[in-house]
């Protein structure tokens, strides 16, 4: 079963060019979403959006990783996902950029959905949906 | 759905559920992981599948071996949500391809 979404793209930009777009605010707030990104470990941000299928309006990152013009990776929680990881990760050839894209960590959504589905099946023991709920979450 | 809730009142038996949720294993592979005995192991399965939480079905690369697999129809869910992000991020990073050819020309 598939568990990450990779997707490779070209650009025909050096990856300096394409590094800038995915960690200055202004441009990744363009083409993604309104953020304010920084490019420093550590660094606590915010996307906002309009709600769609796939987020609630507001997703919580921390850069994780940050290596100039090659590595960029960030946590992203929002809506149904918790504590996913994004990563991009450029790579140049011929001066264009191979951008290797990755998200992650998707286990708290299937443990989510499980217990949505367990649930669903009318299991109404208090007790034993906190302790599965806790237990999931805890191993998730 | 009776059945369901006596599968997963065991801790051994919701752990073996998450296991196969990851991955797909034979009895054999999931004894061994839980340090357990293949008998021991059948009976948690029998259980798991007459609750339609697990299906079993022949190994095609070795008959002897029977393949046990989680058949949540939650699981269908969730591969559908990721496979409509896997769609989204797609026509984001095509966004970031224009926006640097924007870029450029200015």
């Amino acid at each position: 079963m598939k568990d990450r979404i990779n997707i490779t793209v070209e650009y025909n930009f050096p990856t300096s060019v394409v590094w800038k777009a995915i960690t200055d605010k202004q441009a990744v707030s363009q083409w993604l979403m309104p953020c304010d990104i920084e490019p420093v470990v550590g660094h606590k941000f915010q996307f906002k959006t309009k709600s769609n299928l796939f987020f609630d309006g507001i997703i919580d990152c921390e850069v994780l990783e940050v290596v100039e013009n090659k590595l960029l990776s960030y946590s992203w929680s929002g809506g149904p996902l918790s504590n996913t990881t994004v990563v991009f990760r450029l790579e140049e050839v011929d001066n264009k950029t191979i951008l290797h894209f990755e998200h992650k960590g998707f286990d708290g959504l299937f443990n989510r959905f499980i217990v949505r589905k367990l649930l669903s099946n009318g299991w109404k023991s208090k007790i034993l949906t906190e302790n599965l709920t806790n237990y999931l979450q805890d191993n998730g | 759905m009776a059945d369901v809730f006596k599968a997963i009142a065991d801790q051994t038996r919701r752990e073996i559920l998450l296991m196969l949720i990851k991955d797909s294993n034979n009895i054999g592979e999931i004894a061994q992981q839980f340090n357990m005995t293949r008998p021991a192991v059948a009976k948690h399965i029998k259980i798991l599948q007459s609750a339609n939480l697990v299906g079993i079905q022949l190994d095609k690369n070795d008959s002897r071996q029977r393949i046990c697999f989680a058949q949540l129809e939650a699981l269908q869910e969730v591969q559908e949500y990721l496979s409509e992000l896997e769609k989204y991020w797609q026509v984001q990073l095509k966004g970031l391809g224009e926006f640097l050819q924007h870029q450029h020309k200015k």
